[in-house]
């Protein structure tokens, strides 16, 4: 009988491998047409994940050929396709957020307990992780609309599961250090748990149609159900219907005793216990082993002496039960559909005190029986698992979902067995698979801040680099989730990523004339040019419109935090100026202008203008620039008319303007020194 | 769209009047230019389910073959390139949309490609046209736009082009190595002449030299693209051919022992059934998109043991097997 791997689960990569976009760009059966006709198809990648935009595109243009290329409908469309959506679909938003939690815990337990995180903090995230899994079927199988595309989630989870559950056997149940547990139960657990057999719908269906022991025995599927709950470990379960059937008078008086014999051996199968040392637990087992031995050696010889008898098929069946539970190899291959139930039942019955180191060798002897070519991916990770080959156990993860490799290099990273890999493989397996999985995340609107954690909890320069990439170009679109982003940056220390998107922000709300908040960005960014620009805007906007309106724009700016820049001060020091001027106080604006001057504050393009604002000042009634403040703002035009790098400003102030003010300065002088 | 994995797809129509030769996404991928044989460049914002078209420009007179967005430290600015021999520098400013705010139009022939320098050199752009020249258009502090000319870069014309990373190889796992090394100013073109070569700049010279001619295409050099630099101790580039092959040629980091390591190249996978078109690298640098002239395109990425795999490829329509 050929012999098939772990099929419950077909997690074939080819199904992945295509992506058929539909309609399709060319008409499906077209393609060497269209070839023919000059096309070709283009493609931009988006930014973000694994997205493309893709098109029909022209090889060369119609001057080019020198010939008519006829036109197709399909030549004006693109369509732009997110890769890896799947990663973070909305289906999947509850199992990336409870993991993504794990995950961070995870990390937060090993900075606070060093380099390892303990055995029992690592099983019990494990576990976490199990259940978000088991959750996600659960909330899959549950979904109203049961589409291929759910159903292939479903596999995918449950053969998650699988993987985790049993890299949970092996490295954290019973591999850990100090611990000598076997690993028969855990893994007979395992298999039972992940691949349940015989179905208890069969159980069920054929203990409730046969209301007696005449009516079970009669049933054709009890012994084969027999068979397969002894195989499987239900020892407990294989008692109950061998006591049920026993009774039934078509099963001679020897066939009911051994009925009643199996199911009592079933019941005393010894079970280890951490209060009994391993001497006795062998003692218990060889005496109920030999016990068994002896069971079917009887029972082959009533078999062999009623082979065409009423009783045949049921003393086979208690003969093979017999042999399963002695552990006899042959017996156990003829039931074993698949690798892993002969590994269990090997286990289970032949090494029930084997731990975890004999698992390759046993793996090997088994898999020797099965054509591993027909194996699945699955079958592939868990086989590389036992065998303790982690490099290709992670490549073949990688293979069945982004997420799994992943968290799984960081569980080994965690329990320092991720060294094996990192000496044979180019990357550091951790953050290849962290990125990969980062990245697919940030693509998505609702998962871009879990996805920016896994990237920053990369430990090389790589996750880093793309942590910046990535957090640059998240879509700014609200101020809310401006500041998620940046928040995430100072988290992680990307200061220039932090200063990009500030500037980035800047230029939004520039845009949008909201200048104030403009340079609160640029000034966070340290972008003196940029508020320099947006200051000038308001000067002259000022000059323009003759109104200063800039004041709550400034004020919302200063009383948003100190800010020290020249133009800033400038335009501060100006409104001050200018309310002293509108409310009369002239000595005051005076002084503050001639400040503003003096001490350079102006930019060289207002001067010309701040010299004509002095003109009323100086020919006012009051004398308010004595015959110093006047010197010094001659000096002032002095500068501005001899500079070697005029200004465009200088040239704005009119040749009429200079002089009137030089008249004004002339007036003003003599006056003071009358005074004076 | 059918696919197993739930992918999102967004399809519409661009209005152009002629088949589309380049579609590019923005720093964000919200928006979307396409550039045709109509002579127009067309924008569209795109996000995830809906699309809105935003203008079309016209400036070209002839086919535009590419169109390229700065980085947007610089502004909304759109490069293009045609068919008519120049290359038009278009902005968003508030109010008036897209206008043309410098035309480039010192080359003889097609424009074919053009890339914008990575944003830490400033706002540099490279042309390369069927004059067999290259040439530099760099906006200058004093707010010109200076051109600086490379005469016979290829024998029998310019067919792409691509900017190095400025981070050397190697520099992320050197502590102070970035710093010390400066920006990496360099860029390759690839030719009619079936060559690939690599420019570097000459502080001597104030110029670029071609620093490594890679030979090993037997036709035309279709395309050339650096990888993003994202920390490995290597450079890599990945060239395509009218020969249907893709080759990634890489480059260890400059060590003390070897300043100028050599050029290794490695096959993507045996030749493809048609003219390869164009390649192109996610952000991160750690998947290759490649465009087969058998219009298919397949996404290929290095696995944990250095080796390239497809991962997955984009065709035609039809139900999925």
């Amino acid at each position: 009988m050929p012999r098939k791997g772990v099929d419950r689960f077909v997690v074939e990569r080819d199904r992945e491998a295509v992506v058929h976009l539909e309609p399709g760009v060319f008409p499906a059966g077209r393609q060497a047409e269209w070839s023919a006709q000059n096309r070709t198809v283009t493609f931009a990648g988006h930014p973000l994940g694994g997205g493309v935009a893709v098109a029909v595109a022209g090889k060369a243009a119609r001057e080019q050929l020198g010939r008519e290329v006829r036109v197709y409908e399909p030549d004006q469309r693109v369509y732009v396709w997110r890769a890896g959506a799947a990663a973070a679909a909305g289906e999947r938003l509850a199992f990336v957020g409870d993991t993504h939690a794990v995950f961070a815990a995870l990390q937060s337990i090993m900075e606070a307990e060093g380099v390892e995180v303990g055995i029992d903090s690592m099983l019990r995230m494990s576990a976490l992780y199990r259940e978000a899994m088991l959750r996600q079927v659960r909330l899959l199988q549950g979904a109203a609309l049961q589409t291929e595309f759910v159903a292939a989630e479903i596999d995918t989870f449950q053969a998650m599961h699988a993987v985790w559950h049993l890299f949970e056997v092996v490295y954290l149940a019973t591999n850990a250090p100090g611990l000598s547990t076997p690993a028969a139960p855990c893994f007979v657990e395992w298999l039972n748990f992940n691949f349940p057999a015989p179905p208890a719908e069969d159980g069920r269906r054929l203990l409730d149609g046969a209301p007696d022991a005449d009516a079970l025995a009669q049933r054709p599927g009890l012994w084969p159900y027999a068979r397969r709950l002894a195989l499987r470990g239900h020892t407990q379960a294989l008692a109950s219907v061998l006591e049920r059937a026993a009774p039934a008078a078509r099963l001679s008086a020897a066939a009911a005793r051994w009925a009643r014999e199996l199911a009592q051996a079933g019941r005393d199968m010894p079970r280890g216990s951490g209060a009994e040392t391993a001497g006795s637990f062998n003692a218990r087992w060889r005496q109920w082993n030999a016990g068994l031995q002896s069971a079917a050696a009887a029972i082959r010889s009533l078999a062999v002496a009623d082979s065409t008898g009423g009783d045949a098929a049921a003393l086979e069946a208690l003969c093979a039960i017999a042999d399963i539970m002695r552990g006899d190899a042959d017996a156990v291959a003829a039931e074993a559909e698949t690798w892993a139930e002969m590994l269990g039942a090997i286990l289970l019955y032949s090494e029930p005190t084997a731990q975890a180191d004999r698992l390759p060798g046993l793996a090997l002897v088994v898999l020797e029986q099965f054509q591993t070519t027909d194996f699945t991916l699955l079958d592939r990770a868990l086989v590389a698992l036992l065998s303790h080959d982690l490099p290709e156990f992670l490549v073949y993860c990688g293979q069945i979902d982004p997420w799994l490799p992943a968290h799984l290099a960081d569980a080994m990273d965690h329990i320092g067995i991720l060294d094996i890999c990192r000496r044979v493989l180019s990357v550091d397996p951790r953050d290849h698979y962290l990125i990969a999985l980062g990245e697919a995340y940030v693509a998505h609107e609702d998962t871009w801040r879990a996805g920016l954690d896994y990237l920053g909890l990369c430990r090389t320069p790589a996750g880093r680099s793309v942590l910046t990439e990535c957090a640059v170009r998240i879509p700014l679109d609200s101020d809310r989730k401006a500041q998620q982003v940046l928040r995430a940056c100072d988290k992680y220390g990307l200061g220039e990523a932090r200063a990009q998107i500030h500037r980035q922000l800047g230029r939004q709300k520039w845009r949008r004339g909201r200048l104030g908040a403009a340079i609160g960005h640029y000034a966070q960014a340290a972008d003196d040019q940029a508020i320099g620009a947006i200051c000038d805007q308001l000067w002259a906007e000022y000059l323009e419109s003759g109104t200063l309106a800039y004041g709550p724009v400034i004020d919302g700016v200063l009383a948003a935090g100190p800010h020290h820049h020249d133009r800033l001060r400038f335009l501060t020091r100006y409104r001050d100026f200018y309310e002293c001027y509108r409310a009369g106080d002239h000595a005051a604006a005076a002084q503050i202008l001639l400040s503003i001057l003096v001490d350079e504050t102006a930019p060289p393009h207002a001067v010309a203008d701040l010299l004509v604002d002095s003109i009323p000042l100086l020919e006012g009634d009051d004398i308010v620039f004595t015959s110093d403040d006047t010197l010094a703002l001659m000096r002032c035009a002095e500068s501005l008319v001899q500079s070697p790098f005029p200004t465009t400003a200088a040239a704005t102030a009119s040749h009429g303007e200079l002089s009137v003010f030089n008249v004004a300065c002339a007036r003003n002088l003599a006056r003071a020194f009358a005074t004076s | 769209m059918t696919n197993n994995n739930n992918s999102e797809t967004l399809q519409f129509d661009t209005q152009h009047e002629d088949m589309i030769h380049d579609a590019q996404l923005d720093y964000y991928g919200k928006r979307l230019a396409t550039c045709s044989s109509d002579g127009s460049i067309h924008l569209f914002e795109v996000d995830g389910k809906q699309q809105k078209f935003l203008e079309s420009l016209k400036g070209h007179s002839g086919p535009v073959w590419q169109v390229a967005w700065a980085h947007p430290k610089f502004g909304s600015v759109l490069a293009s390139c045609s068919y008519d021999g120049t290359v038009l520098i278009w902005k968003d400013t508030a109010g008036s949309g897209f206008t043309v705010i410098h035309k480039h139009d010192k080359h003889q022939a097609s424009v074919n490609a053009i890339a914008w320098a990575p944003h830490e050199l400033g706002p540099v752009l490279l042309c390369g046209s069927s004059d067999c020249r290259v040439s530099l258009l760099t906006f200058t502090e004093e707010g010109v736009w200076d051109v600086q000319t490379i005469r016979n870069a290829h024998a029998t014309g310019v067919n792409a082009v691509s900017w190095a990373p400025v981070i050397a190889a190697g520099a992320f796992t050197q502590p102070g190595a970035a710093q010390s090394t400066g920006l990496v100013k360099q860029f390759a073109t690839g030719g009619s002449d079936n060559s690939v070569k690599i420019w570097s700049y000459s502080e001597d010279k104030k110029a670029y030299d071609v620093a490594q001619t890679l030979d090993g295409h037997s036709d035309w050099i279709r395309d050339v693209a650096f990888a993003p630099n994202i920390g490995l101790p290597r450079t890599y580039l990945a060239t395509c051919s009218q020969d249907k092959h893709v080759y990634i040629w890489t480059q260890d980091a400059p060590s003390a022992q070897n300043r100028t390591p050599e050029w290794t190249r490695t096959p993507l996978s045996a030749p493809f059934p048609d003219v390869v078109w164009r390649v192109s690298w996610s952000m991160s640098g750690n998947i290759l998109a490649v465009s087969c002239g058998n219009n298919k395109i397949t996404l290929w990425k290095e696995n944990l043991k250095g080796e390239w795999e497809q991962i997955s490829e984009i065709d035609e329509g039809g139900p999925k097997a």
